[in-house]
């Protein structure tokens, strides 16, 4: 088991000709990821990479059956690509694009409430479930299928975080990146509940950073229940200069949230094993399960 | 993206919200005869930064105390417009070196029956908008939500349909607005939306907002506008290039990255902002000092990283640098060890250097490093190159192992031929 992609999952590619798009695409077709098509405006009934190439999702998807879609669509088209997905009940759309603009984002989020999909990223590196399916940008050969569940906002640290647990003979169900973005798809919560009821799922780990409310909701999820499964969390930033922090507009709205201190606090409070150092999380994990 | 007050104030006009009548000044005789020209008995004399905390701000070196004041004659405008110029102002929100002032705002001083204010900005943690309303102007409004929450009220916005019509009705009533007073703030509240919506904008706050005879206006104002949007906006484009190139820089990175100075010891270069971070907070663990924060963009080609390098090895008090990069994405590791080496041949590097690369193409890049610089330490994970570059920022040994004896020599060599991590 593994939650979100696993050997099943059809993926289409919206932008697919691009380099990038192209790039990884291919790594994604070694890997063993089922591709089953792509979308380009324009150059509907070509061939790319031995993919069919589409004009638009939906008729992608009625044709090909297509239950995640990867987005690597420039910045400025980009969240109208998220939104042409959700029209078309993509299940899982998986955004890699960075730099959207917020509104437009706040614009995806009012649609993405009620709709039947659900969004990861923007600026996500994708999702892993090793063996199965490889979706975005995240390097190779750092996997290894296993026991932890990962889940991170940024991406190099999201590679370190899985290199740990595979140096440290744990391996990894699924491992999740949700995007660095302050209006984004699926959060800490959201993958907690899936690694919660997903059985090869024996601890999670979860890498958060300063800014933003993340922690804290998945402290208030995790202290409002019996999650049943070890959590460990590293927050990046204890130590990082004030003025990495823009934080005005989000530290306001929460007051007191925002910074290493006290998310590390809120995690420890609802139970979860909080490391200081990043260097610490692989023997950590370890040491929870074995 | 932050905005003077000057140029917050102009978008409010566009946008059709009262502001007092106002002019820039980039000299004392300017400010002067912005005054004379506004006409009136009073004036606000602002110096521009694009930070808050003016009022109660000091100027660096100087005893003068505060970037707004109140001026009742001409000549004092210009004379508090020459003490501001120039300098640099200190707030809570600067940093200690201050901002300096290259301009003031005159500003006609207006009487008002009651300050009140108004937020609108990105909330992450329900992941929309909000708008907060508080029936007090003036003071800080992140001050009001520590200490005194009853004192703000938050209305969930949509971008399309503006302000919760009866949320806002709610907290307006709670606040005691009478009917007229009430009307003109829903009336603001849509524009400032409307003004969001069109010009990207992540953060507007009205404070504090002027109230007299049932009408509003715009007694200070500070806006953030999203950077990643700025490529269509012209009228912000157009502001961000109205700022001299000396002067303050308001986007994070210029040269194509981000760079902040710390005071320590060890030079830092990592890619991507969260493993920056993690770099640190792994030196501090093990008991060093970093020098600066260096987050460089996973898009970064040779030339960046070596002008990033370039940057680094410059720094006062530097006793060893160390690299740390997880390849993935679009950054490859050979494109550091090729950095790494140009840098090199220029200038060979006189600190210590430890170098942990891992995921896509780390293996080609070690061995490149291991081959071409025998120097180089190479690390085989972030927590044995985070305590070797503290361990030889405190002993201050060169960088060639031939040269070291005993801890460091062993440690360098069980490292050096174990490096395998990550293979690309």
């Amino acid at each position: 088991m593994s939650i979100l992609v696993d050997s099943e999952t059809r993926v289409l590619c919206q932008g697919i000709t691009g380099s990038q798009a192209s790039f990884y695409t291919e790594r994604a077709i070694s890997f063993g990821t089922r591709m089953v098509a792509g979308v380009r405006p324009g150059k509907g009934g070509s061939t790319h990479l031995g993919l069919p190439v589409y004009d638009d999702v939906l008729t992608a998807r009625s044709d090909t059956d297509a239950d995640a879609s990867v987005i690597f669509v420039p910045k400025d088209r980009a969240a109208d690509a998220i939104l042409e997905s959700i029209d078309a009940e993509i299940p899982l759309i998986i955004c890699i694009t960075e730099h959207i603009p917020v509104l437009d984002m706040a614009r995806v989020r009012e649609r993405l409430d009620g709709s039947s999909s659900r969004l990861l990223g923007p600026n996500t590196p994708g999702i892993i479930t090793p063996e199965e399916c490889r979706i975005g940008i995240m390097p190779r050969q750092i996997f290894r299928r296993g026991r932890a569940g990962i889940i991170s906002r940024s991406s190099t640290l999201t590679y370190e975080a899985i290199w740990q647990t595979t140096d440290a003979g744990l391996g990894q169900s699924t491992c999740v990146g949700i995007g660095g973005d302050p209006l984004h798809g699926l959060g800490f919560v959201d993958c907690l509940e899936m690694f919660g009821s997903d059985p090869e799922t024996e601890l999670v780990v979860l890498v958060g950073e300063i800014g933003g409310t993340e922690e804290e909701r998945a402290a208030e999820y995790l202290d409002s229940r019996e999650f049943g499964k070890p959590v460990l969390a590293y927050i990046a930033g204890e130590h990082a200069p004030t003025e990495t922090r823009m934080g005005h507009a989000s530290a306001i709205i929460q007051s007191g949230s925002g910074t290493a201190a006290t998310k590390k606090a809120a995690l420890a409070a609802a139970g979860v094993h909080v490391v200081d150092s990043p260097v610490e999380i692989g023997a950590t994990a370890k040491s929870l399960i074995t | 993206m932050n905005l003077h007050e000057y140029q917050a104030k102009a978008l409010l006009r566009d946008y059709g919200i009262k502001i007092p009548e106002g002019r820039v000044a980039e000299s004392p005789e300017e400010a002067e005869a912005a005054a004379r020209e506004i006409g009136g008995e009073e004036w606000m004399v602002k110096a521009q930064i694009p930070a808050g905390g003016r009022a109660e701000g000091t100027f660096k070196g100087q005893d003068l105390k505060s970037g707004i004041r109140t001026v009742k004659t001409l000549v004092n405008v210009g004379a508090d417009a020459r003490s501001m110029l120039g300098r640099n102002l200190i707030t809570a929100q600067t940093g200690p070196e201050g901002m300096p002032v290259e301009r003031v705002y005159v500003e006609l001083a207006v009487k008002v029956d009651r300050e009140v204010s108004l937020s609108l900005l990105m909330d992450e943690f329900n992941q929309s908008f909000v708008l907060l309303v508080s029936p007090e102007g003036g003071t800080g409004i992140e001050d009001s939500l520590t200490h005194r929450p009853d004192a703000v009220a938050a209305v969930p916005v949509s971008l399309a349909q503006g302000p919760d019509a009866a949320v806002l009705d709610a907290a307006l009533e709670r606040y005691g607005f009478p009917e007229n007073q009430a009307e003109s703030m829903r009336d603001l509240a849509r524009k400032m939306v409307a003004l969001a919506r069109e010009r990207d904008l992540t953060l507007l706050e009205i404070n504090p907002v002027g109230i007299t005879d049932g009408e509003c206006i715009a007694l200070d104002a500070k806006i953030i506008a999203d950077d990643n949007a700025l490529y269509r906006q012209e009228t912000l484009l157009r502001m961000e290039a109205e700022e001299p190139a000396s002067g303050n820089r308001r986007r994070a990175s210029s040269d194509g990255f981000n760079y902040i100075r710390m005071g320590g010891d060890i030079a830092c270069m990592t890619v991507g902002a969260g493993l920056s971070m993690a770099t640190l907070d792994a030196l501090v663990h093990f008991g060093g000092r970093p020098a600066n924060f260096l987050d460089l963009p996973p898009d970064s080609k040779v030339n960046r990283v070596t002008s990033a390098l370039e940057l680094l090895l410059g720094g006062d008090g530097i006793r060893c640098l160390f690299i740390n990069v997880f390849g993935g994405g679009i950054m490859r590791c050979d494109t550091v060890s090729d950095a790494i080496q140009v840098i090199n041949r220029v200038r060979p590097f006189r600190v210590p250097l430890v170098v942990r690369l891992a995921g896509t193409n780390s293996e080609l890049a070690n061995r490149r490093l291991r081959e071409g610089m025998p120097g180089v330490v190479l690390a085989p994970n972030l927590a044995e190159g985070a305590q070797l570059a503290v361990q030889l920022a405190r002993t201050g040994k060169t960088a060639d192992p031939r040269a070291q004896e005993g801890w460091l020599q062993k440690i360098i060599q069980r490292v050096s031929g174990q490096v395998q991590e990550g293979r690309g």
